[in-house]
């Protein structure tokens, strides 16, 4: 069974900012308190994105982005695990742009 | 010190920027008692008076003195209902604020001012409920939110760097919006304001200098305040990665605007105007630049739309 994260539910109708220092809703706050908790259980994740105000870049990036570039998940994993539902394709579409866009931390 | 007869940005650039400068010179930095004068001001701005509130706001914070009108049955009455309409008296804690009066049948309807420190989603969804109930619908209403709570994050993170020198010490993190409506066109205006250091001086923190001028070269601008905005349009536009920090804004708002009907944006930093017009079939393009002879002191940003009824 898949786990479901609505966020306007889950976690604010009103997210907004990067880190948690620019706000209480920020990406980092979402990605690391409700996120990636729910990813390190191993299964599949569907994020419902849609009933909230909105979502800046910056929230956006941070939230996935982060995923990757914080060397939380690679990019496969995300692919073969993380589903993003919304009525609005382009906001899918920009959400898997910060995951591909996204730079893997260097292995030592 | 009297206020310009006209606080429009639009119409008296040099007059509200210079008023607002002289508040924050004798005001903010001597930290003087200063009277403004409302008496001559017969006409305001959106975004006039959205710095002029700014830069009041932060003089009696600084300074903690509690604000108080006089002379007010001598101001415009129109004038002085508007600022009221606007929130101004109550976003400045006024001691002693004008009785409330009726609103008249005027064409023009301000939605409250706002300000914080931090991005608060909250007062976003605030700004578009108290739009709604002035004008009966949000157009795009997720863009604008998006403009809106970007605005908010590059305000905390990027606007007040802790290691720039700064004239006037600023208080760190904070912004201010406001909307307007004219019933007559229909127009929609909604602006935002921070009194960072400004687009222009954010930029190259976020840029190398090689990156910067290839950029300035590729779009064929000298490089002044008003390049740098629109280099900052361009970034926004173009990236997505990690490498975009600081470009969501330029992003989010451009698209807000190409979204709404007829939207129109408008960035002023430091001694730079852009202005964004998707709809424009000018010769000039739908992007231009000017420059100004004074510095705003801060960013603005104004985003106008004009709203059509919905059909049935």
């Amino acid at each position: 069974m898949p786990t479901n994260i609505d966020v306007a539910e889950d976690f604010s109708p009103v997210p907004a900012g990067r880190y948690i220092t620019d706000g209480p809703c920020s990406g980092e706050a979402f990605r690391d308190k409700t996120l990636k908790p729910a990813l390190d259980d191993g299964g599949e994740v569907i994020v419902e994105m849609d009933g909230g105000e909105g979502y800046g870049s910056s929230f956006l990036e941070e939230t996935f982005g982060g995923l990757v570039r914080l060397g939380y998940f690679t990019k496969g994993d995300l692919r073969d695990r993380l589903e993003i539902h919304s009525d609005d394709e382009s906001l899918i579409a920009e959400v898997w742009d910060y995951i591909e866009g996204a730079s893997e931390p260097a292995l030592n | 010190m009297p206020l310009p007869e006209n606080l429009s940005i639009e119409e008296n650039f040099d007059g509200v920027v210079g008023f607002v400068e002289e508040l924050r010179r004798v005001g903010v930095e001597e930290r003087r008692k200063v009277y403004c004068d409302f008496r001559a001001l017969k006409r305001i701005g959106t975004a006039g008076a959205l710095i002029l509130v700014a830069e009041l706001d932060r003089w009696r914070r600084m300074a903690n003195i509690p604000l108080s009108v006089i002379d007010v049955a001598s101001w415009n009455p129109q004038v002085r209902r508007l600022l009221d309409e606007m929130g101004v008296f109550e976003i400045l804690d006024i001691r002693n604020p004008p009785k409330s009066e009726q609103p008249l049948d005027d064409e023009f309807r301000f939605v409250k001012f706002r300000t914080g420190n931090r991005a608060f989603g909250n007062m976003a969804r605030e700004l578009q409920v108290a739009i709604e109930d002035v004008t009966g619908n949000v157009p795009s209403r997720q863009t604008l939110y998006r403009g809106l709570s970007e605005a908010m994050t590059n305000a905390v993170q990027h606007a007040y760097p802790d290691d720039a020198e700064y004239r006037t010490r600023p208080l760190k993190g904070q912004w201010w919006m406001m909307g307007s409506y004219d019933e007559t066109s229909k127009r929609l205006t909604v602006a935002f304001y921070d009194q960072g250091v400004g687009i222009p001086k954010t930029l190259p923190r976020t840029q190398t200098a090689e990156r910067l001028r290839g950029l300035l070269d590729r779009l064929r601008l000298v490089d002044d305040d008003a390049a740098r905005i629109r280099c900052a349009m361009e970034i926004g536009r173009t990236q997505t990665g990690a490498e975009h920090r600081g470009g969501g804004l330029a992003r989010d708002i451009r698209r807000h605007t190409e979204m709404v009907p007829a939207g129109r944006l408008r960035v002023l930093s430091g001694k730079g105007e852009y202005i964004y017009d998707p709809y424009a079939e000018n010769e000039n393009g739908q992007e231009r630049l000017f420059t100004h002879n004074k510095e705003l002191g801060g960013t603005l940003i104004q985003w106008e739309a004009t709203l059509v009824e919905e059909a049935e």
